[in-house]
């Protein structure tokens, strides 16, 4: 039996994901919940668990104060929750870490188990902790802070600003960096382009998404493509065109 | 001819003409009223140097000869200017006004038989020119005119422009606001949390709580959507919305905190008009700063109040939470989610908005509450509407 853990300040919320849990996922077992933080750290320093389920907006101590407190090793893995996708859930996608929208679909929740149980129950990563916490920082700041690229072998951390182009090979993508190296990540060019549009990231085609501040030059044709700095040759769909002009513009 | 002793005989052909003819000179050239500074040119030897200025002048003219008399006949032009002018009665030639430039003086006089003498008084007559009557003068005088009314011509432009994007950027402000309202309002996690609640409901099978809250929802969202689209509202769809929604966040934290809404009784709340959404946000910002902050799990209160007084409208809000000064503080030292202020700027803004529409003057101040001890025992929040 895994088992979970779960901290949230709304009890409506506990006790949904706690029956969801236990209902769907039948090798779940809800331990123990709280709706005050506080309470949480104090168990977690003291019991073993598998599974913790985070909220992220919650009086006094959130999310993130949570896991400051916890230390970043964790010995649980971590699944953050939260009912709307604004404040600190870019850290986290950031952090290539897990995360539900509230109220929880059953099938998000199963996938997320199935996850967690494909890493032969690990525990979160301290480096993904470690920068998930330093891009909430560099958010709240209003800097980008570094997006996890999770490969099988490794973790590499890297800010947007080292990426030229993303090219899908469906539910793959590679990433292309300005040093020259192509990493292959498990996740979907959407999932890229969800995280990175707000740095300047544009989807010129459908397979490809790319760093408009590492564009060298435009040809026109049909809809035309565009030569990257590292002399990477892009597509650029017709309908795209006017759009990717303007903005590099 | 018959004469007194005698008789004239006389051939007509033997009948001599007058053949004198008189020689025309000036006696005079005056000069704005003065005697001309380089004296008369009688026979016309020299040539009349005028200033514009001094572009009123006359010649006085004679004639020489023997058998003159009063016969003698006149004319005189000022070549460029006017044409010839007769005359016998009188002896002299005004000009006045004469523009300047170059022109010639002709006298010519005629004998009792009004033969011209053929030998013409010529007295060349210059005049300056004003600087400011010279072509290029009026050139440049005309081209500035030109540059000054392009250029104020600009600036109107530019000016009717800037005030369109005052008016623009005011009315997108005013959007902005309208919009975020809604936002705020319509807050997502709110929204979301509040059909967590009713997914728990069913969940344990309480389907009666469970439409109860369903419904509450239902008329909420409906009233904040009718609210969001005016600008004005009654104070009773403003206090069933607050109703609404401390009833279900009250639900959804379990007796964390109770509320209370104070209206005084004969108060018509149907026919006072407020802007919406204004008390909401300091009602939601008493909860979450005020209350939730707090480590006891019951015991926390929000109560509004509504009063009339001198044709003001006051809502107070009230919380025995933690207080601003520890409030702050806790966002300072902990990440504290900057969401909740976002909506009191929001409020703020929206107040500057109504005040300057509506061009009254609606204020809130807060008050920090302390205990008999001196310690901080809530928040109060005194909105002042003008009704």
């Amino acid at each position: 039996m895994i088992k979970a853990v779960i901290i949230d300040d709304d009890q409506h919320s506990i006790e949904t994901l706690k029956w969801k849990l236990e209902n769907y996922c039948g090798n779940v077992d809800v331990v123990a919940a709280f709706d005050n933080s506080s309470e949480g750290i104090k168990y977690l320093k003291s019991h073993s668990a598998d599974i913790l389920f985070l909220d992220i907006e919650m009086p006094m101590l959130n999310g993130f104060d949570v896991l400051e407190e916890l230390g970043r090793d964790l010995p649980f893995d971590i699944i953050f929750t939260t009912a709307y996708d604004n404040f600190g859930i870019q850290a986290v996608k950031f952090s290539a870490l897990d995360y539900l929208l509230k109220p929880v679909q059953n099938k998000d929740l199963k996938e997320a188990i199935d996850k967690h149980l494909k890493k032969a129950g690990q525990k979160a990563p301290a480096a993904q902790i470690d920068a998930l916490l330093n891009n909430v920082q560099a958010e709240r700041k209003g800097r980008p802070g570094k997006i996890a690229l999770a490969s099988k072998e490794s973790i590499e951390f890297v800010e947007p600003g080292e990426i030229i182009v993303c090219e899908s090979n469906s539910n793959y993508t590679t990433i292309y960096l300005s040093d020259g190296r192509k990493k292959v990540i498990s996740k979907t060019l959407k999932d890229f382009e969800e995280m990175l549009s707000p740095f300047r990231f544009f989807r010129t085609h459908n397979s490809h998404l790319v760093n408009l501040d590492h564009v060298r030059e435009f040809i026109r044709g049909d809809g035309g493509y565009l030569v990257m700095e590292n002399k990477m040759k892009v597509p650029v769909s017709k309908n795209k065109k006017e759009k990717l002009l303007e903005m590099l513009s | 001819m018959g004469a007194r002793n005698g008789i004239v005989l006389g051939n007509p052909h033997e009948l001599r003409r007058n053949s004198e003819l008189p020689r025309p000179y000036l006696t005079n050239v005056m000069v704005r009223q003065q005697p001309y500074h380089g004296g008369v040119p009688v026979f016309g030897e020299s040539p009349l140097k005028l200033k514009y200025w001094q572009n009123f002048f006359s010649f006085s003219f004679s004639a020489q000869s023997y058998s003159l008399g009063k016969k003698t006949k006149f004319r005189y032009r000022l070549e460029g200017f006017d044409d010839w002018q007769e005359t016998t009665d009188h002896y002299f030639a005004n000009y006045t006004n004469v523009p300047g430039g170059n022109y010639v003086f002709q006298l010519q006089a005629a004998n009792n038989e009004g033969i011209w003498n053929e030998e013409i008084l010529s007295v060349p007559v210059s005049i300056t020119t004003a600087w400011w009557t010279t072509t290029w003068f009026y050139a440049l005088l005309g081209m500035a005119v030109l540059v000054t009314s392009w250029w104020l011509y600009k600036r109107r432009i530019r000016q009717i422009r800037q005030q369109e994007q005052v008016r623009s950027e005011f009315e997108k402000k005013l959007a902005n606001v309208e919009m975020s309202a809604l936002r705020a309002q319509m807050n997502p996690h709110f929204l979301f949390n509040s059909l967590n609640s009713i997914d728990s409901y069913i969940i344990r099978n309480e389907s009666k709580k469970a439409s109860e809250y369903l419904n509450n929802f239902a008329r909420l969202i409906r009233l904040i959507l009718q609210n969001s689209r005016s600008n004005y509202i009654s104070l009773k769809d403003e206090l069933e919305t607050l109703e609404l929604y401390l009833q279900m966040e009250s639900l959804r934290f379990k007796g964390r905190f109770e509320y209370e809404i104070n209206v005084p009784e004969g108060l018509d709340t149907s026919s006072i008009d407020i802007p919406p959404m204004l008390i909401q946000t300091y009602v939601e910002n008493a909860i979450w700063h005020g209350l939730m902050h707090q480590q006891r799990v019951s015991g926390g209160k929000v109560k509004v109040s509504i009063q009339e007084k001198d044709g003001m409208l006051l809502c107070i809000v009230e919380d025995n939470g933690i207080g601003r000064k520890k409030a702050m503080e806790l966002k300072a030292k902990k990440s504290g989610i900057s969401r909740r202020s976002m909506g009191m700027t929001i409020t703020q803004d929206r107040m500057e908005i109504i005040n300057k529409l509506y061009d009254t003057q609606t204020a809130v101040e807060i008050t920090d509450l302390e205990d008999e001890s001196g310690n901080a025992a809530g928040t109060r929040v005194v909105l002042t509407i003008p009704v």
